[in-house]
């Protein structure tokens, strides 16, 4: 008898008892989750016991003005860092709007905010806040506690909003910075001076003070800067054998790689790739380097799809790159470069710009009305920064190139994508030369800029850069953490770690002056 | 900007070099000090004949007690803001300087800083509260209901201001003089900044005025206080509309202070059953007081029962 006999049955024949029998029933699945969910309630209260950060100290007391800014960002960032190391009172309170008062167990202190906050975007450069007057910490605990909890509140917004850059140049002066300190955050802040270079190789020949983590990061950078220089070859070297004997994890095996490919150096860098290879078998597909690909393949070492597809792409961004020189030697009489600096703008130079018989742009580029009236229309070649997160909205077809500005085939991990993105707009993709980019790169010691990039490899094409062809450089109306272009206006808040005085510098060095301005002066 | 100092004091001997040392110290320097003596008869006016490094005049008040003698000192000085010390106190070096940055930068009526109070072995004891000092509460019935510490000293007070609602001491009253100029001072809508440093500190001497046994002069003044405050406040009977709500707490803080007053007088004076039957004496014969006695006779509060019974 099926269940539904049953209980029609039991219905008709016993009403009462079917729905006694039924209410309990009801009665008894309630109960159940109820049952089932008191296991699982338990132990999300003990981790959120345990993730609850420490209370500060009751005699930490500081009193912030609720106005003190317009921005939410920065309102609850304020709120977000203070709360870790005192006990915050937010308030309408008397004092002025941008005072903050700290009370460290009955004596007071004052200090100031500051608003690194612009179109509710923090701002770098700035430190959260800063004394009215410093104590000196030998007069008392309470003025050494004060003194602290600035520093920390400062390092601490600092950090959150990774400005390398301030953070460099506070600790210059500060007592506890050491050699390490001084490297990484000069390193993270794109700070290529020569010292900073030498005192990262200095802390490489001696990995043991270093923490593996900090380690593989200075490499990075130093390889960035350095390139396969002989300094690095010989601590490169060195980690060659260290990975074999401790731990390290597989992606730095192979950048480790990909540095010996780039140094010629195959023997070891097929040793490497294999050693990564034999800690995880899918390594190669997982960190992609172009000129590590085509040796392996090469090498007849693998068959892996991906392996194929970056010895591929390897050749033919080789290819292009040679092709790419010829068209701006060909092209170099009329070649217009526009960078997006607003300096153009209502000059209505959109038409001379066009004039040109190609025209070259940067990310973003907007070309629609009224933009095109100061900036022109045409594109015949776009560099870009495959991470610029424009690119994939500024869609602009047959286009004669497409330069990548950050990448190169030996150090860049997968590539393969980048490109693979840009592939529709054009079939011509080439790479700015690896040698321009590390030869500017310690000229100016700072990461260069696109603009920069293309017109030195220009430079040293054709030599010597008509002003008359350069649109929309302007170089002096960013600063860290800002950008701005003609089209977007002003951006902050990002990590630009470009040294516009520098770059201003070197482009008067590839830069023909008009004559009559020449005269003039 | 120039500013005037005005120190009362009446045999301070030997705390005058101290403050002197301080205003020397000043690293703002365009000030003058003008020394009142309440009828000093140690050497203080000895100590003060002499150069110091701020210009200096010395007075000799003609009436008793503390506010007369501030008052000379507001009457004969000219410059646009003024602050009052008292002689066994000491400043921070800054102390001028800052209330001079923050006059110049905003003009206002009244400037407040916080100060230290401490002992003779330079222990703190207390100080400004600072919740009460930064709240944006009326500062005026604050200073009505005893929120905030009612003294003349660390702040400084634009002349005009001062002139315009005519706040002076209460003549011949030397306990609670302070309050009635303060609420002259405070009274309306007086434009008030503050600073948030310690810049006074209050020296708590045992021999201070605060710390004197109360005589019967300490109970007159203390009545004559409430009698002016309930003028002031306009809660008397000859006030046509009276706020029944300031009434009552108005009524409430005097009881409670008398009750203070009358612990002090249990614990520190030797005729203390005198000095309290003065104080209710006085108190149900102020008519004056009449409302705020009426209030307190029906209230839920002991207040009344504490200290008429």
């Amino acid at each position: 008898m099926g269940t539904f006999v049953k209980k029609t049955k039991k219905l008709i024949l016993h009403p009462k008892k079917f729905f006694i029998d039924r209410q309990r029933k009801i009665d008894a699945a309630k109960l159940v989750p109820s049952i089932q969910q008191k296991p699982q309630a338990a132990p999300q209260k003990k981790t959120a016991a345990k993730q609850a950060p420490p209370k500060p100290n009751p005699n930490l007391k500081v009193y912030i003005n609720s106005s003190f800014t317009e921005s939410g960002k920065l309102f609850q960032h304020v709120k977000n860092i203070f709360g870790k190391y005192v006990n915050l009172h937010i308030g309408d309170y008397r004092f002025p709007k941008s005072d903050v008062i700290f009370d460290i167990s009955g004596r007071i202190y004052s200090a100031e905010l500051s608003s690194p906050a612009e179109n509710n975007i923090l701002v770098k450069g700035f430190l959260l806040a800063t004394p009215k007057e410093t104590p000196s910490h030998s007069e008392s605990k309470f003025n050494s506690t004060f003194v602290e909890l600035i520093h920390k509140i400062n390092v601490e917004h600092m950090k959150s909003i990774s400005d390398f850059n301030l953070l460099y140049k506070y600790y210059e002066d500060r007592p506890e910075r050491n050699e390490n300190s001084q490297v990484k955050y000069a390193l993270s802040a794109g700070i290529y001076e020569s010292d900073i270079i030498s005192k990262a190789i200095g802390i490489l020949e001696n990995p043991a003070t270093l923490h593996q983590r900090d380690l593989i990061f200075t490499f990075k950078k130093v390889y960035r800067v350095l390139g396969t220089e002989q300094r690095l070859e010989s601590i490169a070297n060195k980690f060659a054998a260290i990975v074999k004997k401790e731990p390290f994890p597989t992606d730095f095996l192979m950048l480790l790689a990909a540095f010996f490919t780039e140094s010629g150096d195959f023997k070891r860098a097929l040793e490497m790739a294999n050693l990564a290879k034999s800690k995880d078998a899918a390594s190669w597909s997982k960190h992609r380097y172009l000129g590590l690909a085509h040796l392996i393949y090469s090498a007849g070492l693998s068959e892996e799809l991906a392996v194929k597809q970056d010895h591929d792409l390897y050749l033919s961004l080789t290819r292009n790159e040679w092709e790419f020189e010829n068209y701006l030697y060909e092209n170099c009489r009329s070649l217009a470069v526009v960078g997006n600096s607003p300096i153009e703008l209502s000059k209505r130079k959109g038409e001379a710009i066009d004039s040109h018989s190609k025209v070259v742009r940067f990310n973003s580029a907007i070309t629609d009305y009224p933009h095109c009236l100061d900036y022109g229309k045409r594109i015949s070649v776009l560099i870009t920064n495959p991470r610029y997160y424009e690119t994939q909205r500024n869609r602009k077809h047959e286009l004669d190139f497409i330069l990548i500005s950050d990448g190169n085939l030996f150090s860049t991990k997968d590539l393969f994508y980048k490109v693979n993105d840009l592939a529709p707009f054009s079939n011509k993709i080439c790479l700015l030369p690896r040698k321009v980019d590390l030869k500017l790169t310690q000229k100016i010691c700072a990461s260069p800029s696109s603009g920069l990039k293309f017109l030195t490899w220009l430079y040293e094409i054709n030599g010597l850069i008509s002003e008359k062809s350069l649109f929309g450089f302007s170089l002096t109306d960013q600063a860290h953490g800002i950008a701005t272009s003609y089209s977007g206006g002003r951006k902050v808040g990002l990590n630009t770690i470009h040294n516009w005085s520098s770059e201003k510098i070197h482009l008067e060095q590839l830069v023909l002056k008009d004559e009559a301005e020449v005269f003039s002066k | 900007m120039k500013l005037d100092v005005i120190i009362p004091f009446k045999d301070a001997e030997i705390h005058l070099p101290n403050i002197c040392a301080d205003l020397e110290k000043q690293n703002f320097k365009n000030f003058t000090v003008h020394f009142v003596s309440d009828h000093s008869i140690d050497d203080s006016l000895t100590y003060l004949d002499r150069e110091f490094s701020f210009e200096h005049k010395i007075y000799e008040s003609l009436e008793d007690g503390p506010g007369a003698a501030r008052n000379l000192g507001i009457t004969s000085s000219s410059n646009q803001y003024l602050l009052f010390i008292d002689a066994d106190d000491r400043i921070s070096p800054n102390y001028l300087s800052r209330f001079e940055q923050v006059a110049a930068a905003t003009a206002p009526d009244i400037i407040e800083c916080m100060y230290q109070s401490i002992d003779t072995d330079g222990n703190v004891i207390s100080g400004t509260n600072l919740e009460s000092f930064i709240s944006p509460d009326d500062r005026f019935m604050a200073l009505v209901y005893g929120d905030v510490p009612r003294l003349s000293w660390g702040k400084a007070y634009k002349r005009s201001h001062i002139e315009n609602q005519n706040a002076y001491f209460p003549d011949n009253i030397h306990n609670g003089e302070d309050h009635i100029f303060l609420l002259k001072a405070y009274k309306g809508s007086a434009h008030i900044e503050i600073i948030c440093e310690q810049l006074y500190s209050w020296i708590r001497h045992s021999h201070s005025l605060t710390n004197r046994a109360p005589t019967t002069k300490t109970v007159e003044d203390f009545v004559k206080v409430g009698e002016l405050k309930a003028e002031l406040l306009e809660l008397t009977p000859s006030d046509t509309s009276v706020d029944e709500d300031k009434l009552l707490k108005f009524s409430r803080r005097t009881f409670k202070e008398a009750r203070m007053l009358t612990s002090k007088i249990k614990s520190d004076s030797i005729d203390s059953e005198k000095l309290i039957s003065e104080l209710q004496s006085l108190i149900a014969s102020s008519n004056t007081l009449d409302l705020v006695c009426e209030t307190l006779r029906n209230d839920s509060t002991s207040y009344w029962q504490d200290i008429m019974a």
